[in-house]
């Protein structure tokens, strides 16, 4: 087996946390130069994976297995098109939070970016285990450290909101924990042999009843932790209360955890079960999306604004990924990583105008753009990016959302189409109200605009904004051959979608042959 | 050096990065001078590829270049890629040739803001995006451009965001757009799905090729044309443009009146293929665009808002272009496009020279006489005014002349009689305007009065060259009545547009129409001079004669209080309803109450631990007799 | 095979016992520490001992007495357990102002009647032994004399231990008269014969699960144990908590592993303990919820375990009981141990609100304190998780679903009250008063130990699984 870059790259951050405890509290900026380190480090190795990626085979990579505890636990990572963005962007945006932390983070420094360093391996661990027991340590142990990063660094009501997300999360985790037992012990009265494998799984055809069961109980975990419309109550509170770096992650990677379950175990384990809720999950979806949406609206804390707008985002996002097509998942993985870019910057925002202000009502602010004219584009292109606009990030994963949906059912794509005008309002009009108008209070007019390290996190996400908006060849073509393999594997055995694939065009080759041959060449250089 | 046409937007765009990245270091002067060259630049391309396509044989158009693949996915494919017709030949003349008309009058106009950068910027954003639009060779790309316009037009409207009014204005602009958006993008979904490819190449092979059935085709063309209503401000759509005139100036001349907002024009010119081959749907369009002409016009009647006339009369214009489209004379909507740029930003350009005049004054009533104090404001207004009217000889007449004998030649009377009625109106605002403004007596107030001056050079030179072809631009567009091969307009565009199936009108007709059209005009302004200059009282009498009618022109027909009414409000106050009584007591409550009523029963069942040994020994004993009782029995 | 060296282990506690009770008396009261000492070393003999029998399956008095590795492997277990108790107590009892002697010899003695309890296959000698248990517990919930809860904990523990005891022996005299054996292979036997005499040995046996079910306090048997658990001192709840529960599960297990397969009537019995082990994990943990004082919510905790264990039971898998016993012996011991380090001279902190703050003011008792909380509250990677882990997965493979559902949704109550102390201890700011004298060596030695078991199990339990493994094979399965 040759370097063992996932293991590095999952345990480096829990080294660091390690050599943190040796460091005395008082030395708070060694800690955090060491944090920043160590996350640095972690997100250089990482792009390792993206270079060595290799883009034409489906099966995972880095893999790295060896055995465990006997009985099918056995410590097994890899990953494919699927996980390495998300990833990445754990490992890109996990600097970024340590940074933003700096100087809003003054008591019990130490303990804050220790937490912060086990959370990045906890997530880490989740996308790439490829074993269903190790999945499962990383997807509890994370709860943790998130746990205490909300309730000890939080806002007021941190208590309630730390409990509320731990306890609900642990519901829908514990209800999965059984259903994986139950697959386990399937799959050994099938074979006679014991297995976590997922790829073991993957070749079981369940009766359709039995997958309903486990699919519930899956399907419950992911949905709370994406969250789907009616679990999301914990999201609002524990983003409110949460540190601003607590949130960044929260939003940006820690939802993302939810979708991910769903493409790599709901979606490929139970394809009939997934077939017979296919219609409440796609209505439920659609409600988060206007739901999300309208609440947005009427939120008077900035964060939960940003909250609500985040189950709107993954409301479109699972929406693509029921959509069952190469153009709705691709789009809902890019949706996955645009939304982590630009929820977590608008998070920052939020965090920057706290820590000036120390209020995130939207009532308490009024013609900030004129006292912080760097801040204020910044906070445009983010709030732009959330919107969907072309050119940026969001704009390519919304549409190839929307598209995808639109083939497997139109109707689900008129409804969802109005997070298009739902986002221009609630951000545009919290912008609005944030940023413009006369200076509200002599408070703003002391606001100091942001600083070296401030741009210096920013700068990455803007610039990874553009890039993903211009360019997104670099991440598409990646995902193609993992997709299409998930596809099969879900295709194959249920026909359904196999026909909506089939008759969704007419062949371009009927219209004009060459050109499009010519186009496809130049597309994919 | 044609087939560099593709660097025609990329120039202001680069420069866009240059200005947003350094320019809070950059002196003044030099960004005005890069602003304003980039646009150059990107003019003479144009100018260059322009002529440059007229030796290119029809047969080879258009001309495509693929940068590279931009968003491809499965059957989603949309590449970076642009092409060069005539159509957007044209489109681009006009928005590099007027933009840098007006980015120079800007330097002027903006002198002294504190925003100067900014607004530059901004502007070179535009010019980017709108060039995109034009240029795009795949509807997805002209999407990007079709938002990006948006943006931009969203960005400076709010230009002085202190003001409340001009914030919102522009947050405005930017929804209401978002709504047609919304139906644009399920347009290019139903394109990218049934036709395979967005590019319009393949577009119109398709169409010919007649793999897209009629009904198929009104369904995309009216989506499209629902984005359009939004970007070109037609019906139910047209909200935003008024209130847009917050911004500055040369931004309304530039956006809201000479390029963005006819975008929606081009768009549907672009697909002429799809809307001729759905009938309804050009029937459509071509209604749509005369209602909002006429509609637009009555509410211009009333206005005292310098601005706000203006903004009206361009809703209607583009109203009269787009019967141009619906009526199958794309020719003639995309020759009134190309005039109207002319006049219309002239117009505007004129009226923001003299609230530099008077220092920022925008009410009619506040001015009056004059014509004395602006020497080259005035005529130049007074040209813009007479070639919007349709008097004979000057642009306008020309373009509304070609559109009106066509909507009659297709048998379209009754547009065409809106259209007529349009005119009177439109001719009768347009000198009220006039004589209010430059005629009568002075009704400045003082510190107005006190520094009344001329505008400087650098934005009054813009507007003789504006003024010069808002006089000549129409040459280029004979009606036919002066020979087959007069008009070398439509000719130009026969390419894009196959030969419209030109009006079998006798050449009396022909000239019958254009006797109407003119004699409509005087009469429009004919009626202004009466009203405004020889008794200038008989608009009160009239006032007080039809008070209703009055009150409810003046108020634009209470439409913005009824879409709060209807679509705001009601959203706004429902979702607090929704969040404060389903999300915080049904589902938080579902959560918390599950939490208490758990808690609840630990604490019930606790009480049992009363503490007592026989208690225990009691429970103990029951255990056993359970237990024993369940084997036994 | 019948060997002397069978009693050795067994002879050695007791000797150590008789020879603490000696010289306690002639030991000044301030180094009565020495004794602690003194125990640990016969400990670590018959530890080794234990060691050295490994498969020897040395055996004496017939069956009466063997060492298979089930057996040996528990003695060390309960041999490591008394070992932390006596470490535990060592500063205790001096500060506590319970400084008897007697408190180590009465811990030997108890050790000895585990070792009896779990090294016996005939019915008797487990009565006598769980008696030897029994009575040194009494003796020693009652060691702070001065202290009148103390007192009332070791009345009520005699009390209703007596109480349950005289059922445990009227069950044994049904067996009797329905086999006229007590030795287990024979009374299953028995059973296997069929229902001849069904009724009679069914509640027998019956009455035999209530005299056990009430030492591993499983609902409804379980009323003393919290009033037994707040009063006693606090290492010896330590104790109660996890070695008469080891004790007890072993000889359930003994029992039942060759049970299920025998009678016809298994069904009954099943579906009894399948409702007795829903009540224990559902009101153990429901009660819990509401307590504030510290002990308390570990004694619930406790009761609630003992129902996680009783669906290992259910689901006949003894390799999972088996390392459930053992993590939580060192998870549970380890919670005590914080519980008890939070105290200074003649005070012991135990409301949860003297826990508030006390994460950050005593960062390494504070720390460890919450991943003891954690494991028993079953977040990986813990010893805690892995357990319930194999509890469960195993009660699934024995299609007991339901039941496993009503576990999990029992333990997701379970880590409220668990996280609920560590909210006060990290989230709360510090009460102020609340000053413990930190020097504790034995005390910290005992954490760390427990700390290392826990993550140890948790995350590379290998070696103490295949012990476990060979633990359970050695059963004779007749």
């Amino acid at each position: 087996m040759s370097f063992p870059i996932l293991s590095v790259v999952t345990f480096l951050p829990l080294l660091g946390a390690i050599l943190l405890i040796f460091i005395p509290a008082p030395k708070k900026n060694v800690q955090r130069g060491l944090a920043l380190a160590f996350t640095f480090v972690v997100f250089f190795v990482s792009l390792a994976l993206y270079f060595q990626f290799d883009s034409t085979t489906p099966e995972p990579q880095f893999v790295e297995k060896a055995a465990w505890l006997g009985y099918g636990i056995n410590y097994h990572m890899g990953i494919d098109g699927i996980s390495l963005f998300l990833v990445l962007l754990t490992t890109f945006l996990f600097p970024i939070a340590v940074l933003s932390s700096w100087t809003y983070i003054q008591k019990r420094v130490k303990e804050y970016l220790l937490f912060m360093l086990l959370l990045e391996t906890g997530i880490l661990g989740v996308f790439v285990s490829l074993n269903l027991f190790l999945f499962y340590v990383f997807w509890e142990a994370m709860l943790i450290p998130m746990y205490f990063l909300i309730g000890v660094w939080g806002g007021p009501r941190r208590i309630y909101a730390t409990l509320k997300f731990v306890l609900m999360t642990m519901f829908g985790s514990l209800l999965m924990l059984v259903s994986i037992f139950v697959l386990y012990s399937l799959y050994y009265k099938a074979t006679g042999v014991y297995s976590f494998n997922i790829f073991d799984y993957y070749k079981m055809i369940l009766n359709p009843q039995v997958q309903g069961w486990l699919f519930l109980g899956f399907g419950l975990a992911f949905a709370i932790k994406v969250p789907m419309f009616p679990f999301h109550t914990w999201l609002p509170d524990a983003h409110v209360e949460a540190p601003t770096a607590g949130s960044v992650i929260l939003a940006a990677v820690l939802l993302k955890m939810g979708t991910y379950g769903f493409l790599r175990f709901a979606l490929p384990l139970f394809p009939d079960a997934l077939m017979k809720f296919l219609p409440l999950l796609a209505v439920l979806s659609i409600i988060g999306i206007i739901y999300g949406g309208l609440m947005a609206l009427i939120q008077k804390d900035i964060k939960s604004l940003v909250a609500y707008s985040s189950v709107s985002h993954m409301g479109l996002i699972m929406l693509a990924v029921f959509s069952l097509n190469l153009e709705g998942i691709e789009g809902a993985i890019y949706q996955m990583l645009n939304h982590g870019l630009s929820t977590g910057a608008l998070f920052l925002i939020v965090g920057i105008l706290y820590e000036r202000s120390h209020t995130r009502l939207i009532k308490d602010f009024g013609g900030v753009a004129s006292q912080m004219p760097v801040f204020t584009a910044f906070f445009l292109v983010c709030m732009l990016s959330s919107v969907g606009l072309p050119g940026l990030n969001g704009f390519v994963g919304e549409i190839l959302c929307l598209f995808g949906v639109f083939q497997s059912h139109k109707i689900y794509a008129y409804l969802a189409i109005t997070t298009v005008i739902l986002a221009a309002a609630y951000l545009l009009w919290m912008y609005q109200r944030v940023m413009h108008g006369p200076v509200k209070n002599e408070k703003i007019l002391s606001f100091k605009d942001m600083n070296g390290r401030e741009i210096a996190y920013f700068v990455p996400i803007i610039i990874m904004m553009f890039w993903m908006g211009v360019y997104p060849q670099s991440f598409l073509r990646k995902m193609d051959t993992s997709v299409n393999h998930l596809l099969k594997r879900v295709r194959n055995r249920e026909k359904v979608f196999v026909r909506e694939v089939e008759n969704r065009v007419i062949p371009w080759e009927q219209i004009v042959p060459k050109k499009r041959a010519a186009e496809e060449k130049k597309g994919d250089e | 050096m044609t087939e560099y046409f593709w660097l025609i937007p990329f120039i202001p765009g680069a420069s866009t990065l240059v200005l947003a990245v350094f320019g809070k270091w950059l002196p003044k002067k030099y960004v005005s001078y890069q602003a304003c060259l980039s646009v150059l630049a990107s003019f003479v391309i144009s100018v260059v590829s322009f002529l440059g396509l007229l030796k290119v044989s029809p047969e080879n158009l258009p001309l495509v270049k693929t940068l590279f693949g931009w968003i491809i996915s499965g059957v989603f494919s949309a590449n970076l890629s642009f092409q060069l017709d005539p159509l957007s030949t044209i489109m681009a003349l006009v928005v590099t040739g007027v933009g840098f008309l007006i980015h120079v009058y800007s330097v002027g106009y903006m002198a002294h803001d504190k925003g100067y950068t900014r607004y530059f910027t901004y502007l070179n954003l535009f010019t980017f995006a709108m060039l995109i639009l034009v240029m795009a060779s795949n509807i997805v790309l002209m999407f990007v451009g079709w938002e990006g316009v948006g943006l931009c037009s969203y960005l400076l409207i709010g230009f002085w965001f202190e003001k409340d009014s001009a914030a919102s204005a522009g947050k405005k602009a930017f929804i209401v757009n978002r709504i047609g958006d919304a139906a644009f993008i399920l347009g290019i979904f139903f394109i990218l799905i049934n036709l395979g490819s967005g590019e319009f190449r393949a577009i119109n092979e398709a169409i010919g090729g007649g793999l897209v059935s009629q009904g198929l085709a009104t369904l995309i063309a009216l989506l499209l044309f629902v984005g359009a209503t939004g970007k070109s401000a037609q019906i139910p759509l047209y909200v935003w443009l008024p209130d847009a005139m917050e911004g500055p100036t040369p931004v309304s001349a530039l956006i809201h009146a000479a390029t963005m907002v006819t975008a929606g024009v081009y768009m549907v010119s672009r697909m002429n293929l799809l809307f001729t081959l759905s009938g309804v749907a050009a029937q459509v369009v071509a209604l749509v665009g005369a209602l909002t002409a006429i509609y637009a016009a009555t509410m211009a009647l009333t206005q005292n808002d310098i601005k706000r006339v203006l903004a009206y009369s361009t809703i209607s214009q583009i109203g009269y272009m787009f019967i141009g489209c619906g009526v199958g004379a794309y020719a003639a909507g995309m020759f009134h496009l190309y005039t109207h740029a002319f006049f219309k930003s002239l117009l505007f350009l004129a009226a923001g020279s003299v609230m530099h005049a008077l220092s920022g004054e925008l009410d009619m009533r506040k001015m009056g006489g004059l014509r004395k104090y602006l020497p080259l404001t005035y005529p130049t207004f007074l040209i813009g005014a007479i070639a919007i009217a349709g008097v004979p000889f000057l642009s306008g007449f020309f373009s509304k002349d070609a559109i009106l004998t066509q909507a009659f030649a297709q048998r379209q009377y009754f547009i065409w009689a809106l259209g007529i009625m349009g005119a009177v109106l439109t001719a009768f605002y347009m000198f009220r305007l006039i004589f209010l403004t430059f005629f009568g007596q002075e009704r400045l107030d003082a510190q107005a009065r006190a520094h009344l001056h001329e505008s400087p050079r650098v934005m009054t030179l813009p507007l003789v060259i504006l003024a010069f072809f808002s006089v000549l631009a129409g040459y280029v567009g004979l009606p036919v009545v002066l020979g087959e091969k007069a008009n070398l307009f439509t000719r130009f565009l026969e390419p894009v547009f196959q030969p419209g199936h030109e009006a079998g009108l006798t050449m009396s007709m022909e000239w019958l129409l254009i006797l109407i059209s003119v004699a409509v005009a005087l009469c429009g302004i004919y009626i202004a001079y009466l009203f405004y200059l020889k008794s200038p009282h008989s608009p009160h009498r009239l006032v007080s004669r039809f008070p209703r009618v009055y009150k409810l022109l003046y108020n634009k027909y209470y439409v913005d209080e009824i879409y709060n009414a209807v679509f705001v409000n009601p959203t706004v106050k429902g979702s607090e309803a929704v969040y404060d009584n389903f999300d915080l007591k049904v589902i938080d409550g579902t959560i918390n109450g599950t939490a208490a009523a758990t808690g609840f029963t630990g604490k019930a069942l606790s009480l049992f631990q009363s503490g007592l040994v026989k208690d225990y020994a009691l429970a103990l004993l029951l255990g056993v007799i359970l237990f024993l009782g369940y084997l036994l029995l | 095979m019948s060997n002397i060296a069978a009693l050795f282990p067994l002879v050695i506690i007791v000797a150590g016992a008789l020879l603490v009770l000696v010289l306690e008396v002639f030991l000044k009261r301030e180094n009565k520490s020495y004794l602690g000492f003194l125990s640990i070393l016969f400990l670590i003999v018959c530890g080794f001992l234990c060691v050295r029998f490994w498969n020897k399956d040395y055996a004496y008095f017939g069956q009466a007495l063997f060492l298979d590795n089930l057996a040996l492997f528990l003695a060390l277990l309960f041999c490591v357990a008394v070992a932390f108790i006596i470490l535990l107590c060592l500063k205790y009892i001096s500060s506590q102002d319970a400084n008897h002697g007697e408190i180590f010899a009465l811990l030997l003695l108890a050790l000895s009647g585990m070792m009896i309890m779990t090294s016996s296959s005939d019915l008797l000698v487990i009565f006598l032994g769980l008696e030897v248990l029994s009575i040194s517990c009494y003796a020693l919930a009652g060691l702070r004399r001065k202290d009148e809860r103390s007192g009332e904990a070791a009345l009520k523990y005699f009390l209703l231990g007596s109480f349950a005891s005289a059922f445990l022996v009227l069950g044994l005299a049904f067996l009797y008269g329905a086999s006229g054996s007590l030795r287990i292979p024979v009374v299953i036997d028995h059973f296997r014969a069929g229902s001849a005499a069904g009724l009679l040995s069914l509640a027998g046996l019956a009455l035999v699960l209530v005299g056990f079910g009430f030492k591993i306090a499983l609902v409804p048997f379980h009323m003393w144990t919290p009033d037994v658990y707040e009063g006693a001192p606090t290492p010896v709840t330590a104790l109660f908590s996890v070695g008469p529960k080891a004790a007890g599960f072993a000889v359930l297990l003994r029992v039942f592993l060759n049970f299920w397969p025998a009678s016809g009537e298994t069904g009954l019995i099943f579906w009894v303990l399948w409702v007795i082990s829903v009540l224990t994990m559902v009101i153990g943990n429901l009660v819990a919820l509401r307590q504030t004082n510290v002990k308390r919510i570990l004694a619930y905790s406790s009761i609630a375990h003992a129902g996680y264990i009783l669906v290992a039971v259910l689901a006949k898998d003894n390799a999972s009981l088996i390392f459930y016993l053992t993590a939580y012996l060192f998870m549970n011991i380890g919670a005590f141990a914080a519980v008890i380090g939070l105290s200074k001279k003649g005070k012991e902190y135990l409301e949860l609100e003297d826990f508030a703050g006390i994460g950050f003011k005593y960062p390494w008792l504070g720390a460890t304190f919450a991943i003891f909380l954690f494991s028993l509250a079953g977040f990986p990677p813990t010893a805690g998780f892995l357990a319930k882990f194999y509890v469960f997965s195993a009660a699934v493979r024995a299609d007991l679903v339901p039941l496993v559902i009503i576990g999990v949704l029992a333990s997701l109550v379970s880590v409220f009250y668990y996280l609920r102390i560590i909210v006060y201890m990290y989230m709360r700011d510090p009460s102020g008063e609340v000053d413990i004298d930190i020097e504790n060596p034995a005390l910290f030695l005992v954490l760390f130990l427990c700390l290392y078991g826990v993550l140890q199990l948790g995350i590379f339990p290998g070696n103490i699984l295949v012990l476990i493994k060979q633990a359970v094979a050695s059963l004779p399965v007749l």
